[in-house]
C-alpha cells in the first residue's frame, strides 16, 4: 500500500504521529474558533480587516498542511526521516509554487 | 425546568456556539483559500453567532430571574421562566411573566413540555393558552394594551373572587364558541411568534367575548333546565332557586373552564410538539450544513491527499525510469568493455601467434626458424669458445698468482731474514764508533802528552815535565 515499499515505521513513531495529529486537530479547532470570534468582533465593529483574517487563515492552513503530512505518514507508514524529507520537499516546493 | 435541564440546555448552547464559531472560521478559511472576501457573508455568519450568544445570555438571565419568580406563579414554579427570553418578565407582574414564559417555552423546547404534565396541570397550560387569548384581558399589561382587544368580561365583578389560576382560566369562559374553533394549531402558532396577539387568537378571543355575552344572555341548548326555571312561587324558593342557579351556573362555568383548559393544554402540547419539531428540524438543518461543510473539507483533504499520492507515484515512476536507464547504460558500458577486452585478447593472441610463427607462415617461417637455430648454435659455439678461453686464462692467471705468491713468500722470508740481521749490525756499528772515539781520545791524549814532554824537554824542567799537564788529565 505504501508508496515507499518496506514499512520502516516503528510502533513508537506511529504512536507519536497519532498523538501529534490529535494535537494538531485540536489546535486547528481552537484556531478556527478563534478566527470565528475574531470575525464576530470585527462584525461588531462593522469593519472586517482582511489582512488580519488572512494571517489567521494562513496559520490554520499551515496547521492543515502539517496535519495532512502526518496523516499521510500514518497512512503510508512512513518513518520520521521520510516525513522530514517530505516536509523539506514541501518547504522547497513552497517558494516555487508561490513564485 | 429543573437545574439539570438548564445545565443541559446551557451545555447545548455552548456547544452550538463553539460549532458556529468554528463554522465561521471555516467560512473565513474558505474565503482565504479562494482569495475572495465577502463581507456580507461574514456579517451574516457573525449574526448567526450573535443569535446563539444572545440566546445564551438570555438563558443566563433566565436562570437568575427564575429564582425570585419561582414562588410567585405556578408557571414560574414549573421552571418555565428559564426557557425563554425573560427580559419582558418583571417580578412585579407574575401573570405577564407566566404568559410570556409559556409562549417562549412552547416555542423553544420540548424538554420543558416534559415538565408541563408533571408540574403543570390543565390550569398552567391554561396560562399558555391565556398567552394566546387571555393576555388582552389584562388591561394594565402592555401586551394586552398593544393588542387592543381586551375583553371587558375579564374584569367582571363576578371574577373578582377568583384565584389567579381561575382568573387565567376565566378568560376562556365562553367555552361554547371556544370549543368550536379556538384550540387550533393556528392558535398555538400564534404563541410561537412571541407576539401573543396576532394570528387567529385575537379572533378567538373576540369570538369568546361575543360568545361569553351570548352565554350571559341566553343559555346553551344543552345546558340544564336550571337556567329556564319558571318564575318563583315564594321569595324563599326564589332565593334558593337563584342560589341553586348561581351554583349550577358556577358549576357549569367550572366545567367549561376545565374543558377549555384541557383543550388549551392539548393545543399547547401540540404547539409544543410542533415548535419542538421545528427546532429539531432547524438543528438537523444546522447539523446537515455543518456535515456538508465537513464533507467539503474532507473532500478537499482527500483530493489533496490524492494529489500528493499522484505526485509521489509520478516521482517514483520517474525514479524507476531513471534507474532503469542507468542500469541499461551500465549494461551497455559493460558490454562495450567486454567487447573491447575480447578484441584485445584476440589481438594479443594474434600477436603471440605471429611471435611464435615469426609473423609469417609456411616455408618462410621454417627458413627463418632454421636461420635462427643456426644463429643460436653459432652463438652457443661462441659461448663455448669464450668459456674455454676464459678457463685457460684463468688457469694461467692461477699459475701466475701462484708464482707471485711464491715470490711474495720469498720476499717476505728475505725481509724477515734482513730484519733478523739488522740489530747485530747496528750494535757493531755503535761499538766501532765508540772504539773510534776512544781511539781518537787516546790519540789526542797521547798527542798532548807528547807535546808536553816536548815542551818540558825544551824548557829544561826535569825529566818529569809533566807537573802541570799530568794533573790536568
Amino acid at each position: 500500500m505504501g508508496l515507499f515499499g518496506g514499512s520502516g515505521q516503528t510502533r513508537q513513531e506511529r504512536k507519536a504521529m497519532k498523538e501529534h495529529l490529535r494535537e494538531l486537530l485540536q489546535l486547528r479547532q481552537e484556531a478556527l474558533a478563534g478566527l470565528g470570534k475574531l470575525t464576530v468582533g470585527m462584525a461588531d465593529e462593522g469593519r472586517f480587516d482582511h489582512t488580519v483574517l488572512t494571517g489567521k487563515s494562513e496559520e490554520i492552513a499551515k496547521i492543515d498542511g502539517e496535519a495532512d503530512l502526518i496523516a499521510r505518514g500514518l497512512e503510508e507508514k512512513l518513518t520520521l526521516e521520510q516525513l522530514e524529507d517530505l516536509a523539506r520537499e514541501g518547504a522547497d516546493r513552497a517558494p516555487d509554487t508561490s513564485s | 425546568m429543573s437545574k439539570r435541564a438548564l445545565k443541559k440546555k446551557r451545555a447545548e448552547l455552548e456547544a452550538l456556539l463553539t460549532d458556529r464559531y468554528e463554522a465561521l472560521g471555516e467560512v473565513v478559511l474558505g474565503m482565504h483559500g479562494r482569495g475572495e472576501w465577502d463581507d456580507q457573508i461574514l456579517a451574516r455568519g457573525a449574526a448567526e453567532v450573535r443569535e446563539v450568544i444572545s440566546e445564551l445570555e438570555s438563558l443566563d438571565l433566565g436562570e437568575t430571574a427564575a429564582v425570585p419568580g419561582s414562588t410567585e406563579t405556578g408557571g414560574a414554579e414549573a421552571g418555565l421562566a428559564a426557557t425563554g427570553p425573560v427580559q419582558a418578565a418583571e417580578p412585579g407582574e407574575p401573570e405577564s411573566r407566566a404568559d410570556h414564559l409559556f409562549a417562549e417555552t412552547a416555542e423553544h423546547r420540548m424538554d420543558e413540555g416534559d415538565d408541563l404534565p408533571a408540574g403543570i396541570t390543565g390550569d398552567e397550560e391554561g396560562d399558555g393558552e391565556a398567552d394566546a387569548a387571555a393576555v388582552p384581558s389584562e388591561p394594565p399589561e402592555p401586551e394586552g394594551e398593544a393588542d387592543g382587544k381586551a375583553e371587558p368580561e375579564a374584569e367582571q365583578p363576578g371574577d373578582a373572587d377568583r384565584d389567579p389560576e381561575s382568573e387565567a382560566l376565566g378568560v376562556d369562559e365562553p367555552a361554547e364558541d371556544r370549543g368550536q374553533g379556538a384550540p387550533t394549531p393556528a392558535g398555538a402558532e400564534s404563541g410561537e411568534d412571541h407576539s401573543g396577539g396576532d394570528g387567529p387568537t385575537p379572533e378567538a378571543g373576540e369570538e369568546r367575548s361575543t360568545g361569553g355575552d351570548r352565554a350571559a344572555d341566553q343559555p346553551e341548548p344543552g345546558r340544564p333546565e336550571t337556567g329556564k326555571t319558571p318564575p318563583p312561587v315564594t321569595t324563599k324558593q326564589d332565593g334558593a332557586r337563584e342560589e341553586l342557579e348561581s351554583v349550577a351556573t358556577r358549576i357549569d362555568e367550572r366545567e367549561r373552564e376545565a374543558k377549555v383548559a384541557s383543550e388549551a393544554a392539548r393545543a399547547a402540547l401540540q404547539a409544543d410538539s410542533k415548535t419542538e419539531l421545528s427546532a429539531i428540524t432547524r438543528s438537523i438543518e444546522d447539523e446537515r450544513t455543518s456535515l456538508d461543510h465537513a464533507l467539503e473539507v474532507a473532500a478537499k483533504r482527500i483530493s489533496s491527499a490524492e494529489q500528493a499520492a499522484e505526485n509521489a507515484r509520478s516521482r517514483l515512476t520517474r525514479e524507476l525510469a531513471s534507474n532503469r536507464e542507468a542500469a541499461a547504460s551500465w549494461v551497455r558500458n559493460q558490454a562495450e568493455e567486454i567487447e573491447a577486452d575480447a578484441a584485445l585478447a584476440q589481438e594479443l593472441a594474434t600477436v603471440s601467434y605471429e611471435d611464435e610463427t615469426g609473423g609469417l607462415g609456411g616455408d618462410a617461417g621454417e627458413a627463418r626458424m632454421q636461420a635462427m637455430e643456426s644463429e643460436i648454435t653459432s652463438l652457443k659455439a661462441n659461448l663455448e669458445a669464450e668459456k674455454a678461453s676464459k678457463a685457460e686464462a684463468l688457469a694461467k692467471a692461477e699459475v701466475r698468482v701462484r708464482e707471485i705468491e711464491a715470490a711474495a713468500r720469498e720476499a717476505e722470508r728475505k725481509v724477515d731474514e734482513a730484519r733478523k740481521w739488522a740489530p747485530e749490525e747496528a750494535r757493531l756499528e755503535d761499538k766501532r764508533a765508540r772504539e773510534a772515539e776512544l781511539r781518537e781520545a787516546a790519540v789526542l791524549w797521547l798527542r798532548g802528552q807528547v807535546a808536553a814532554v816536548r815542551e818540558q824537554g825544551e824548557s829544561g824542567d826535569g825529566p818529569d815535565g809533566r807537573s802541570g799537564q799530568g794533573g790536568g788529565d
